[in-house]
């Protein structure tokens, strides 16, 4: 919700994303991709994210090479650290062992924001189609990701990526 | 301040102090033993006179109170950290039986209350230690498993910061020449460090009542069940008054004034009882770092002072998630500031938050806790007290809306607007999930559901042979023997139940379906089989009269079952 109106904190949504996947390893990729947020835009808040790539385009073109590089690098490690299908062992009784549609469409959404998250200005069309197109592709990888990588990979390469987001926005 | 503050003001030093003049509760009945007490029948007078208490400090808090009143002062912080204290009683009043564990609990609040508003005409000092001292000296218990100087160690630690918090006033009057903590930033560094330095040994002398308690496996040995779900101890509101008086004077220092060593090492502090799985102490010596830190992180400084008393409070480690504010502010804080201590600080929140995090995700798994050597998740161990509901309702709310906080000079207006919408949002989750349920549709359905009615359901979508025994319309289970005695019915269950085994009951909707039980169904047959009212059966199938069934083939008469005699 927070992520899709373009409204809160991003560290709030990053300790309700670790709720959500009751992970504290998703946890600390959402502090750490707050960071790479605070330190591209100078805010924690997802509005100032939103109203910045409306003056200076979106975050995943926009600007200097480095910054692109980490919103990229933080949006890879949101969908990466979205909650993985249930093992087998806790899988429901008749055998559902799906990917959790709540935690992938937070995920997905707050991805999509990171890097195409306009607040919708002086061309509302092109913005709107912009945010619903990156959200849907977004959601997508964040499915299949979620889906396809085991629990230990998908854990390891979000904090790496998150890392590397959160280092290069501070540094560079 | 207005005459119904300076009321409101009274009000709250007054009333639990007068509430002990209530009736004794364990003089109740023949026998003296008042009997098992549940629901709003475990609060006790003291309890209600803690939170008529609370009640009246938030009322100045959110009337924004300061100033001087019928020789009491009171500041924003002062009341905000008396509702604390009185929140804290009212929970550690939960289950306490001994009148004098009562009553130094409700003179220990009262004497926080004193020392945090008395002292106007410069006898602060005075004020300050002696309602603190009275209080440690009320509410230190010394037993302890490991025998006396272990139990008196706390003692030393409530004494050192009483101590601490002299020695800032001694200070501050040879610097100054006054005995009064001034209004604007003109403290020494020591001064500061020695107020800092007070009342982290109150905040740890307050929290160890509760470490203690839960290593000896009950609460002020008072025969309170052990385990985890021990709450607090009345030492407890000694927090509220330490970090009053740590959170007041640390951001009063001069600009030259360098108390960052300090600050460091509460955060290091902070670090280690987070290690030791110590939530609320961490939660607190990280508030004392921040207030010690950067000016820019005195707002976050007070949201997480505020999150350690109510997570004391609660005492129950998904409260811990009440510092989430107190986290961002701290974020924007070190945006702000920018300096390398305040980026320490908050590396220092973020480490002190993953393991928290950690703890309370093994609490809420199942694992087990160390201390007690016992499982962690229990519906008691995880559910918060009767005494405990006012600092949960507090949480709930400074999590939800932190920028109505106005007393900690947070800016979080867009936290507020996201946490909002964010809760909004679930809550409409929560309501579509359960109308799923209602319907049958998707991962919803069957999760409110009567218990032990699951097995022996009609056809799918038959909503009238769901979980009704003997039905027509759906397989009779097996006949359960006649019972005699004519069971009691069952009131309408509310029961989230595991998810079924069988496909057809996640189809059930059964929320708010009255229970019917097994045994009188199956007794009685169904209403179809049965002849209408005032029809006989032919003649060639009664029996003649006079007749009886021989004496092996007559059921047995019911007896009327009486409830034992008292």
């Amino acid at each position: 919700m927070m992520a899709a109106t373009g409204s809160g904190d991003v560290f709030a949504a990053a300790v309700l994303l670790g709720l959500a996947a009751a992970d504290v390893a998703a946890g600390a990729v959402g502090v750490l991709v707050g960071i790479a947020v605070v330190g591209r835009w100078g805010s924690s808040s997802l509005a100032a994210l939103s109203g910045g790539q409306a003056v200076v385009g979106a975050a995943g073109w926009s600007g200097p090479a480095a910054m692109v590089a980490s919103s990229w690098a933080a949006a890879f490690a949101v969908v990466l650290a979205c909650p993985r299908r249930r093992p087998a062992s806790t899988a429901t009784t008749d055998g559902h062992t799906g990917v959790p549609l709540a935690p992938v469409l937070a995920c997905g959404l707050l991805a999509a924001a990171l890097v195409a998250g306009p607040a919708v200005g002086a061309d509302p069309a092109h913005v709107v189609a912009l945010r619903v197109g990156a959200s849907v592709v977004a959601v997508v990888v964040a499915a299949v990701v979620a889906g396809a990588c085991s629990r230990r990979t998908a854990r390891v390469a979000a904090l790496i990526a998150a890392v590397v987001a959160a280092a290069v926005a501070v540094l560079a | 301040m207005t005459g119904a503050q300076a009321a409101a003001l009274i009000a709250s030093l007054v009333v639990p102090v007068v509430a002990l003049l209530g009736p004794d509760d364990r003089r109740t009945g023949s026998s003296g033993d008042p009997g098992p007490r549940r629901g709003l029948a475990t609060f006790r007078w003291p309890q209600a006179g803690a939170v008529v208490s609370a009640g009246a400090w938030l009322a100045l808090v959110v009337s924004g109170a300061s100033g001087h009143a019928v020789g009491l002062h009171v500041t924003p912080v002062v009341a905000a950290a008396g509702c604390g204290a009185a929140l804290i009683a009212a929970a550690s009043l939960e289950g306490m039986t001994k009148r004098r564990s009562q009553v130094a609990t409700c003179v220990a609040l009262a004497g926080v209350g004193v020392a945090l508003t008395a002292g106007v005409g410069g006898a602060q000092p005075v004020a300050v230690a002696g309602g603190l001292a009275l209080a440690v000296f009320l509410t230190h218990d010394p037993a302890t498993p490991r025998g006396r100087w272990a139990g008196l160690a706390p003692a030393f630690l409530g004494a050192g910061g009483v101590a601490a918090c002299i020695a800032g006033f001694v200070l501050l009057h040879d610097r100054s020449g006054r005995w009064t903590l001034p209004a604007t930033s003109t403290l020494s560094a020591e001064t500061a460090v020695a107020f800092v330095v007070g009342a982290a040994l109150l905040s740890v002398y307050a929290t160890l009542g509760d470490h203690l308690a839960r290593r000896r496996g009950g609460n002020d040995s008072e025969g309170v069940p052990p385990g985890p779900q021990v709450a607090t101890r009345s030492a407890a509101v000694l927090l509220a008054g330490g970090l009053a008086v740590g959170l007041s004077a640390a951001p009063l220092r001069a600009p030259s004034a360098d108390v960052g060593v300090a600050a460091v090492v509460l955060a290091l502090a902070a670090l280690a009882a987070a290690g030791s799985r110590r939530g609320a102490l961490s939660l607190a010596l990280l508030a004392l770092a921040a207030a010690a830190g950067p000016p820019a992180l005195a707002p976050g400084a007070r949201l997480l002072a505020a999150a350690a008393v109510i997570a004391v409070a609660v005492g129950r480690p998904w409260v811990w998630l009440a510092a989430l504010p107190g986290a961002v502010s701290l974020g924007m804080g070190v945006v702000d500031d920018g300096g390398r201590l305040a980026l320490a600080t908050a590396v220092a929140t973020a480490a002190v938050a993953v393991l928290l995090a950690e703890v309370a995700v093994d609490t809420l798994a199942g694992g087990e806790d160390p201390q007690t050597a016992g499982p962690t998740r229990s519906p008691a161990g995880l559910r918060p007290t009767l005494g405990a509901m006012p600092a949960v309702i507090g949480g709930a709310w400074l999590v939800v809306a932190a920028g109505t906080w106005t007393w900690t000079g947070s800016a979080l207006g867009a936290y507020d607007q996201g946490m909002g919408r964010a809760v909004a949002g679930g809550l409409l989750a929560v309501v579509a999930y359960v109308l799923a349920g209602q319907l049958g549709l998707g991962a919803g359905a069957g999760v409110f559901s009567r218990p032990g009615a699951g097995s022996t359901t009609g056809p799918p979508g038959s909503r009238r042979s769901i979980g009704a025994p003997g039905s027509p319309s759906g397989p009779s289970p097996a006949p359960a023997p006649p019972s005699p005695v004519r069971p009691r019915r069952r009131p309408t269950q509310l029961v989230r139940s595991k998810r079924s085994a069988s496909p057809s009951r996640r189809r059930r909707p059964a929320l708010f379906q009255r229970a019917r039980p097994r045994a009188r169904s199956s007794a009685r047959p169904p209403e179809e089989t049965r002849p209408p009212k005032g029809t006989r059966p032919p003649k060639g199938t009664r029996p003649p009269k006079g007749t009886r069934p021989p004496k092996g083939t007559r059921p047995p008469k019911p007896r009327r079952s009486r409830p034992p005699k008292a």
